[in-house]
Order: C-alpha cells, then sequence, then structure tokens
C-alpha cells in the first residue's frame, strides 16, 4: 500500500499554482519534498490533509481519499509537525498534552511525559516564552505521542540546534522501523534529508520536477570538475546544471551514463543535485 | 469538540480572572443594565478565543487534526452559550445575595432570560462574519450588532410599557427570537467558515 497518493493535482492560489503534482509516497517510507521558499511544499503539505481543496486531482493518505468523510479518521494515524507550532500562545506544555488527549483517541500520555522529558521542555512555561526550537520540540513530541502511521513534518527540523536536530532525526528513523510507518519531510536542510530519505521529491515553482529513490538519484548524477573546455567536449544532454568555479574552472552536474566511461567524476549530494536543478531549470 | 472548548478555556481563562473582578464590583448595584451587560458581554468571548486562534494560526494546524469543521463552528457557539450561562448564574447569585443585602431588591429572573437570549442573539449574528473574516475584519459588524442589540435591549427593558404592546411576552418572543437565530447562524456559519 502507499502511503500517500497524489494524482493530477492543480491549485491555483493568486499568483501562484500547484501543477499536474502525482507523487507517491510508498508505506514503510521516508521521502523528502524539497524545493525553494515558495516552490509549494506547505502547500501541498496542506492539500494532501484536506486543508485546501485541489482544484482537480485527487489525494489519498494511507488508503482513503483525502476529500472523502471517512479522511477524518484516518488524520488520527497522522502525526503533523508545521513550519510553525501553532499552538495558542497562552497554553502550557501540560495543557497542550490535556488538549491533545481530548483530541486523539490513541493519545499516550506517558509517552507524551516522556518527550517533554527528554526536550527538556518545561511543563507550565506558556507557549509564547519557548525558543523557536522548544515550540518545534514540542510539536513534535505531539506528533508522536498518539501513535501515528504517517509522520508528515514541514520544516520539522528548523530552528533546532544540531544536537537536538540528529537526536530528532534519529527517533524519525526509529519511527520507521515498524514496516506500515511512513514519513513525508519538507526540508532547506538537504543534508538531513540525505541522511534520512529513501526518496527525494522535488518541487520547482509548483511542479513536481522529480521523484526519485534517494540511492538512485546518487548513482545517477555526478559532479565534474574542469576546465569549461573539458565541460564543452562533453554531451549536451549529459549536463544539467553548470557553474562557474574560479580561477577559469567550471563545475557541473553530470549524467553519469551519458559521460565517457573513464571521466572522473566526484560524488554528488542531494544539495549538489537540487542546486544544480535549480539553476539548470533558471536557464 | 470537549478538546477544543478545553484549548478556549485555558485560553480565556486570563481574561475571565479579569472578568470576575468587572463581575464582582458591578454586582454591587444591582440595575438591569449591569445583568444585561456582563452576560453579553460573555458572548464576545468566543471572539477572544478566535482572535488568539488566529494569532497563533491555530487554525492552520487545526485543520491537520482529526476536528470536523462542524466541531470547530459549534464550539465557538458552545463556548458563548457556556460562558453566557455561568455568567447568569454568577450574576443570578451575586445580585440576589449582595443586592437584597444592600438593598432589598433581586434581580428578576426574566431579566436574566432576556439577558441570555439577547447574548445569543448577537452570538448568532455576529459570528458568521467573525469566522469568515476573522476578529480584525469582522470587529466593525461585530460593533455595529452589539452597540445596536445593547441600544435596544436598553430601550425595550426600561420601557416596561412595551411589553404590553408586543403580540406575546418579551420573556417568550426572546427566546423563540434566540432560537430562529441561532439555527440561522449555525449553518451560516458552517458555510462561512475557512482557514484564515
Amino acid at each position: 500500500m502507499n502511503a500517500i497518493e497524489l494524482s493530477h493535482i492543480h491549485k491555483s492560489l493568486g499568483g501562484f499554482a500547484i501543477q499536474d503534482l502525482s507523487l507517491t509516497v510508498p508505506s514503510g517510507t521516508i521521502c523528502g519534498l524539497v524545493g525553494e521558499n515558495g516552490a509549494g511544499k506547505s502547500t501541498t503539505i496542506r492539500l494532501m490533509m484536506n486543508a485546501l481543496t485541489p482544484d482537480s486531482g485527487t489525494a489519498r493518505v494511507l488508503g482513503v481519499d483525502a476529500a472523502s468523510p471517512e479522511f477524518r479518521e484516518v488524520k488520527e494515524d497522522v502525526g503533523v509537525v508545521l513550519d510553525e507550532a501553532y499552538y495558542p500562545e497562552t497554553l502550557t506544555a501540560v495543557q497542550v498534552g490535556r488538549v491533545m488527549a481530548e483530541t486523539y483517541r490513541r493519545w499516550d500520555q506517558k509517552r507524551y511525559e516522556d518527550f517533554l522529558d527528554r526536550f527538556q521542555l518545561p511543563g507550565k512555561k506558556r507557549f509564547k516564552d519557548f525558543s523557536r526550537g522548544m515550540k518545534m520540540k514540542l510539536s513534535i513530541a505531539v506528533a508522536l505521542s498518539h501513535q501515528p502511521r504517517l509522520l508528515v513534518l514541514d520544516e520539522a527540523t528548523s530552528g533546532l540546534d544540531p544536537i537536538v536536530r540528529d537526536e530528532v532525526l534519529e527517533i524519525f528513523n526509529e519511527f520507521t522501523r515498524e514496516e506500515d510507518h511512513s514519513i513525508l519531510i519538507s526540508s532547506h536542510i538537504l543534508s538531513d534529508l540525505e541522511k534520512l530519505c529513501d526518496y527525494i521529491a522535488f518541487l520547482h515553482q509548483g511542479r513536481l520536477l522529480f521523484c526519485d529513490e534517494k540511492d538512485r538519484l546518487l548513482e545517477t548524477y555526478g559532479v565534474f570538475a574542469g576546465t569549461a573546455e573539458q565541460l564543452e567536449s562533453l554531451q549536451r544532454e549529459a549536463v544539467v546544471g553548470r557553474e562557474a568555479s574560479g580561477f577559469g574552472g567550471v563545475r557541473a552536474l553530470v549524467r553519469r551514463e551519458e559521460v565517457p566511461a573513464g571521466l572522473e567524476l566526484e560524488r554528488a549530494s542531494v544539495e549538489d543535485i537540487i542546486l544544480f536543478m535549480v539553476k539548470g531549470a533558471r536557464k | 469538540m470537549k478538546a477544543l472548548l478545553l484549548k478556549d478555556l485555558y485560553v480565556i481563562w486570563k481574561q475571565m480572572g479579569i472578568f470576575l473582578v468587572v463581575v464582582l464590583a458591578m454586582s454591587l448595584v444591582n440595575s438591569t443594565f449591569n445583568c444585561v451587560f456582563l452576560v453579553v458581554w460573555c458572548s464576545m468571548l468566543p471572539y477572544t478565543s478566535i482572535a488568539y486562534d488566529g494569532q497563533s494560526h491555530w487554525d492552520q494546524l487545526a485543520a491537520m487534526m482529526p476536528y470536523s469543521k462542524r466541531d470547530i463552528v459549534l464550539s465557538k457557539y458552545v463556548l458563548g452559550w457556556l460562558c453566557m450561562a455561568v455568567m447568569g448564574a454568577i450574576c443570578t447569585v451575586m445580585q440576589t445575595v449582595v443586592g437584597r443585602f444592600l438593598s432589598g431588591e433581586a434581580t428578576e429572573g426574566g431579566i436574566l432570560l432576556i439577558s441570555l437570549c439577547l447574548g445569543m442573539i448577537s452570538l448568532a449574528i455576529t459570528l458568521p462574519a467573525v469566522l469568515r473574516f476573522g476578529v480584525e475584519r469582522g470587529r466593525m459588524i461585530f460593533l455595529v450588532v452589539i452597540f445596536g442589540v445593547a441600544a435596544l435591549a436598553g430601550i425595550a427593558l426600561d420601557a416596561t410599557d412595551l411589553r404590553f404592546s408586543l403580540p406575546m411576552p418579551l420573556e417568550a418572543l426572546m427566546p423563540a427570537a434566540a432560537v430562529v437565530a441561532t439555527a440561522v447562524s449555525i449553518p451560516l456559519s458552517m458555510k462561512l467558515y475557512r482557514v484564515n
């Protein structure tokens, strides 16, 4: 079964539009949603969760149509962390726990309290006095405390210091050890996605440029570093994007299959692939 | 809906502290105006909660949680009714005890009923617009309605002769008006509600 299936979704929002978005996240996997600011990542998440109604196309989450009345039940199985923790500012972590206990049928108060301890979150401090990192940690604690099968994380690791971020990524990894648990995570921190994800989906100006297995992406692309003349000698189709690297040199993202076998290429990171693709798309 | 009500009660709890002090102070003076004013003021508390929701973008998070649109909309009505009922009870107790002790008079039950109905009517009229446009933009509509309702209430209740010119007693007319206004308002709010 697929955890998420978006099929030919269109949505116009003033001057911006999600166009023909089709995306599949198989159950048991982690998919990283990448894109520039305003590429449509948060809109995609809202469409997926039926917080926005698409102009056309369908969204299915955990096998259920997001537009159907049954989808409310599915939300019990989805833990969501948005780019900001949108709890009312006057609430404390203890009060948030009580509200969530009345919200989710499978709320696990012990697990929530364990997360509060683990993240060193004060129970009685008002939410407005939390730092951004603390707010995100509280959101993560809530999302993980109602026994979800799918986590939807929109910039969930931003604002966290590197140590906590690493710990949170490990928690997400632990979460997917259950074979029917899946994650969709959007992030600007591409190194996090490279560490965590099985799939990478790249949104650019409301269009999905690709969604592929991370390992296959890393095998498909390499980084060429050399002179402009050397680069010109390669097939035009081999070069995805290029940039000047100083001293007359040039760096380029190339398709390994389309360059001569002996050509030495550096390993491309997910960040290289995305950055070169954005630059390529702008040209 | 219990979760949403609990959240709203936590949010307005601080307001309630100030509110209770005002109630205690106003209860020392027994008057029709105080009773109407306090109960109708309570009908405004859902707007405080909606303002906090808007400020924190809670509605965006709520849209991701297993709350139905019906729960979200109804919870604001129920919050208003609850606050008015509690205030009505406090008002009655305070004005009965303190009023009798100080002035030898107690608030009539009919006045309390009319106050509750006025609160329900003002909530029913203003909530659809506030749920649609948010508190900031809905405020103008809200102010016009509240002042209108308060002015009409003052005229109607102080000019007691009016009761005799109505087709039915005010105590019967007002609950009917409150029920009709609420019955129209809830479906309208459901239609107009959107995540801001």
